[in-house]
């Protein structure tokens, strides 16, 4: 956040400066478009297979019911989500064709013309490109959403159809947007995969199978619909695929988007929360472990009576658990939140964090877009960089050699002022002073382009440090083999990683000396780089620590 | 009143001072060339220049630990790396970039003194610096706050390109000349274009192209590589007792000499002492000429490439200046290789002046620049004795009758 800021902020500062000299016309249109670059939102990929739960999780991550907006999970289109308010919300999607067209605003029932698998569908498929809807969501202001279909085709979830005349046209297209997926996963500033199988076997087979070998810098993989399994399993689960996967993984999250959807919708709702939680205290702990959804609605029975005595008759259950409209996975952890925790604060707290939602934002924030973001602004600057540059090697000098002609014309307009009468020798004269600067002029403007460079070489190592940051994580795992493990914990430590240790807890100076003894014996070149970033960073941690 | 120019490089430091008319550089324990490293034992005094390079030779124990604490006292890679306030480990503590700047400036100034100027206080100094800096003013500032620091009361600082220029036209002023530089040295490439107007003042220049990373260091590697593989398949075993690192001694010794043999035209073959290997050491017969073409023309290519670029750039932008491309100077070490004024000729304008004293020719240009008050001594010439026709100090021998030249200057023995 703070890069792009500060690199627009230069730009303009430049554009300004610009927009007064004699070279306005030569570089103001290059730092305008490079200026709109630095503002361009980072791409968030989603990729999962059919049903593993991406609509809930884009409905959590957005803040929206997309079902609402007009959304439908099409099984054969890949769709952006971007910010914006359509025009007219009864088309509230654009349609991009294959053949290049106009982009078209179309119906929902347009949408529902996508769904299944008849013939009809498949021929309208082929010819889209992507679909993007516009969504008034302030966080997409950041980051474009594009959900790619879902791995494994509806056919392979139900039974075994037989082969018709469809498939090759079906594969043909499967294939088509298998590489268009594969295309955005590669590129994207960040790709989440999601799947919700509880059986590791299931998601170590999805993970070794679907995923390409990326790098571990922009992946992260989520494991979805944990409110139906035991958080403690789930959890075991998530650390042994994060460590298994660590080369194509940064991290393996569990996430109930469910919940973190439900509690951001209820927790407006104070006085409703209250007074479940206060009714909800007065059940024993035991019977509350065992219910499931039929003793929640059982009209009659032992539970029945146990609610009743509560203050919690059967219609005002049944009412709850409708106006609230999720899973009962979700509204049961709504439930062992308000009766674990004193206060209705301190369990939307807890079902926040168990939701896994703000941990997950957090990670695809610190780890990935702000990493995208540098990576793009260092680009940017350098470009910027080399226009300043050029305005002071060339533009400027350029200037000197013929602010020594202004005074000679100023001379020659006196001197033929009689031929041609005063008032067009002044108004000459004029001209001839304000188009060409004279030296106390062209002196300032050296001035402002060399603290203008120094301002942009600043910025530029700023930058330079996290590209460095994460080229060298990329480098780290593909030489892991020839380092300990805890070097490895050492280095992925100094890069920003979450190992649980803190850099400081390493002396600078030693380290230093130690890698660069290394560094120095290393023969592979890349292996030579990656231990130049390390001791590249320990230089400036050691810089700042002496100058403290 | 005495003054130095020192060229203070990536990989290696000149300086020259005037001697008579004449700019001449100064030999430090009989080598132009003064590595710009320092090695700071656990205790005790710095080493400089190549006290410390020779340290190297002392990493062939079998022993990881003596090697590691050996490298971890090397402190090289000052130029890519100083900053105003940027501080370097060492085995004693930290240093800050200046000071350890002016401990080299400091070991120079004053070997200078007294071997050179017997004993006399040098108070001026020219630091050269490459047209990079122009852009980057806060490593200007560390180049002048060093030689403070080194005891230099009166600091100029001139750019590298224009430095070289005044050497090869042995003048302190250039008019009238648009100059292509072609600095191919130990650990970098730069290439600069400057154009002088009738006055002597620089009117116009680019901004700078380069390679950081491209330099004689890069060969010596690809040599290593080449020795490690045949090594291999006579012993299968790599030169080092491991095979992700190098055998320090080999790629700091041998590979330098054989290099520099081989781009003077000398193809021998090397008897390698491997590490830990009792003694024992492994024939490697000479390379072929064309297998060592192969080895540096990729390194060679990418000065090409960027040259190319810069000349086009000069016809864009200087055309409507009517600037050209006068004339193009090689300097560095690595612009021995007879590649690379063959490869030039083909894309330059004018033939490359190969200039006799590639490595000190910055330094000789600072020199120059500096002793204001000391006349140059334009090229002489006298008369053959035999012939009596007109023979300059350039020729061995007389250009008519081939009698001995005894007025012979063996600076040209490089050429």
């Amino acid at each position: 956040m703070n890069e792009v800021k500060q690199t627009q902020e230069l730009i303009d500062k430049i554009i300004n400066f610009v927009e007064h000299t004699p070279w306005k016309s030569d570089y103001k249109a290059d730092l305008q478009r490079l200026r709109d670059l630095v503002e361009r939102p980072c791409d968030l990929a989603i990729a999962g297979e059919v049903k593993a739960g991406k609509s809930s999780f884009l409905n959590a991550l957005l803040g929206v019911d997309l079902a609402k907006v007009g959304v439908t999970e099409t099984t054969a289109t890949i769709n952006f989500f971007r910010y914006g308010n359509p025009a007219d919300p009864d088309k509230p999607v654009v349609v991009y064709w294959n053949d290049g067209r106009e982009p078209e605003e179309q119906t929902k029932d347009f949408l529902d013309s996508l769904q299944g698998h008849d013939e009809e569908v498949l021929t309208r498929a082929e010819k889209i490109d992507h679909l993007e809807y516009l969504i008034p969501n302030k966080d997409l202001k950041e980051i474009t959403i594009i959900d790619t279909p879902g791995f494994g085709s509806v056919e392979e979830t139900h039974e075994k159809r037989t082969a018709d005349f469809l498939t090759p046209r079906r594969d043909a297209l499967r294939k088509r947007q298998a590489e268009q997926s594969d295309n955005f996963t590669n590129s994207a500033d960040a790709v989440i995969f999601l799947t919700d199988k509880p059986a590791k076997a299931d998601t170590q087979k999805f993970f070794t199978e679907y995923i390409p070998h990326i790098s571990s810098s922009n992946a992260l993989g989520v494991l979805s619909k944990i409110d139906k399994q035991d958080p403690q399993e789930i959890q075991k689960l998530a650390s042994s695929l994060s460590e298994n996967f660590q080369d194509k993984l940064f991290d393996v999250m569990p996430v109930s988007a469910g919940v973190y959807h439900a509690i951001n919708k209820l927790r407006a709702n104070t006085d409703l929360l209250s007074s479940l939680q206060e009714k909800i205290k007065k059940i024993e702990k035991k019977r509350l472990d065992v219910i499931g959804e039929p003793h929640w609605t059982a009209g009659e029975g032992a539970y029945n009576n146990m609610f009743e005595r509560a203050g919690l008759p059967l219609s005002e259950r049944k009412a709850m658990l409708e106006s609230v409209s999720v899973p009962w996975g979700v509204f049961y952890a709504i439930l062992r939140a308000l009766y674990n925790n004193a206060s209705v604060e301190d369990a939307i707290e807890e079902l926040i964090h168990y939701s896994g939602m703000e941990k997950v934002k957090a990670v695809l924030e610190k780890q990935f877009f702000s990493r995208a973001r540098a990576i793009r602004c260092g680009s940017i600057l350098r470009q910027v960089k080399d226009i300043v540059s050029r305005i002071k090697l060339i533009a400027i000098p350029l200037q000197r050699s013929s602010d020594s002609n202004r005074k000679t014309y100023i001379e020659m307009i006196e001197y033929a002022k009689n031929y041609f009468g005063e008032q067009l020798a002044s108004s000459f004269k004029r001209f001839v002073e304000q188009n060409i600067p004279d030296k106390a002029v062209v002196d300032r403007y050296e001035q402002e382009t060399d603290s203008l460079l120094a301002e942009t070489n600043q910025l530029l190592a700023v930058m330079n440090k996290s590209e460095r940051q994460s080229e060298s994580l990329r480098l780290l795992d593909r030489f892991a083999n020839l380092f300990s493990d805890s070097q490895l914990l050492e280095i992925r430590t100094l890069f920003g990683q979450n190992t649980g240790k803190d850099i400081s807890e390493y002396d600078c100076g030693t380290r230093y000396l130690y890698w660069n003894s290394k560094l120095q014996r290393a023969s592979d070149n890349d292996y030579r780089t990656l231990l130049n970033y390390v001791c590249s960073a320990y230089l400036d941690l050691n810089n700042l620590n002496g100058n403290k | 009143m005495s003054a130095i120019g020192i060229d203070f490089g990536t990989c290696f430091t000149t300086m020259s001072y005037m001697d008579g008319g004449r700019a001449v550089p100064i030999r430090v324990d009989g080598r132009v060339k003064i590595p710009t490293m320092l090695y700071f034992p656990a205790h005790g005094e710095p080493l400089i220049g190549q006290r410390a390079y020779a340290k190297y030779e002392e990493c062939e124990g079998e022993e990881t630990e003596e090697t590691e604490a050996i490298l971890s006292g090397m402190v090289t890679d000052l130029k890519r790396n100083m900053s105003l306030n940027g501080i370097i480990p060492t085995p004693q503590g930290n240093i800050s970039y200046i000071d350890a700047v002016a401990k080299i400036f400091s070991y120079l100034k004053q070997y200078a003194e007294r071997h050179v100027f017997n004993g006399e206080s040098i108070t001026k100094v020219c630091l050269t610096y490459p047209v990079a800096w122009d852009t980057q003013p806060e490593k200007k500032e560390v180049l002048r706050q060093a030689g403070e620091r080194a005891g230099f009361a009166d600091i100029r600082l001139l750019k590298e390109p224009v430095a070289a220029a005044m050497s090869c036209q042995n003048s302190r002023r250039i008019t009238n000349r648009g100059v292509l530089i072609y600095d191919f040295g130990g650990g970098t490439f730069d290439l600069s274009y400057v154009h002088f107007d009738n006055e002597g003042n620089e009117d116009f220049s680019l901004p700078p192209k380069g390679d950081p990373d491209c330099g004689g260091q890069d060969i010596d590697r690809a040599l290593y590589t080449y020795w490690d593989k045949k090594v291999n398949d006579q012993k299968h075993r790599h030169i080092s007792q491991n095979p992700q690192e190098y055998y320090i001694p080999v790629l700091k010794r041998d590979c330098v000499t054989q290099k520099e043999l081989m781009s003077q035209g000398t193809f021998q073959g090397i008897n390698l002492a491997l590490q830990s290997a009792n003694f024992d050491t492994v024939r490697i017969g000479a390379l072929s000429e064309n297998s060592w073409t192969e080895m540096i023309e990729p390194w060679i290519d990418r000065t090409i490439n960027l040259t190319r670029q810069m000349l086009a750039e000069v016809d864009e932008e200087a055309k409507e200046l009517n600037f050209v491309v006068d004339e193009v100077i090689l300097i560095g070490g690595s612009s021995r290789f007879p590649m690379v004024a063959d490869k030039l000729r083909e894309i330059c304008p004018v033939a490359p002046t190969e200039v006799p004293e590639v490595d000190v020719a910055v330094a000789n240009g600072a020199a120059l620049f500096v002793n204001e008050d000391i006349a140059i001594e334009s090229e002489q010439t006298w008369f053959c004795i035999e012939c009596g026709e007109k023979v300059s100090a350039r020729n061995r021998v007389c250009m008519y009758c081939g009698t001995p030249n005894f007025r012979y200057d063996h600076r040209y023995d490089d050429v």
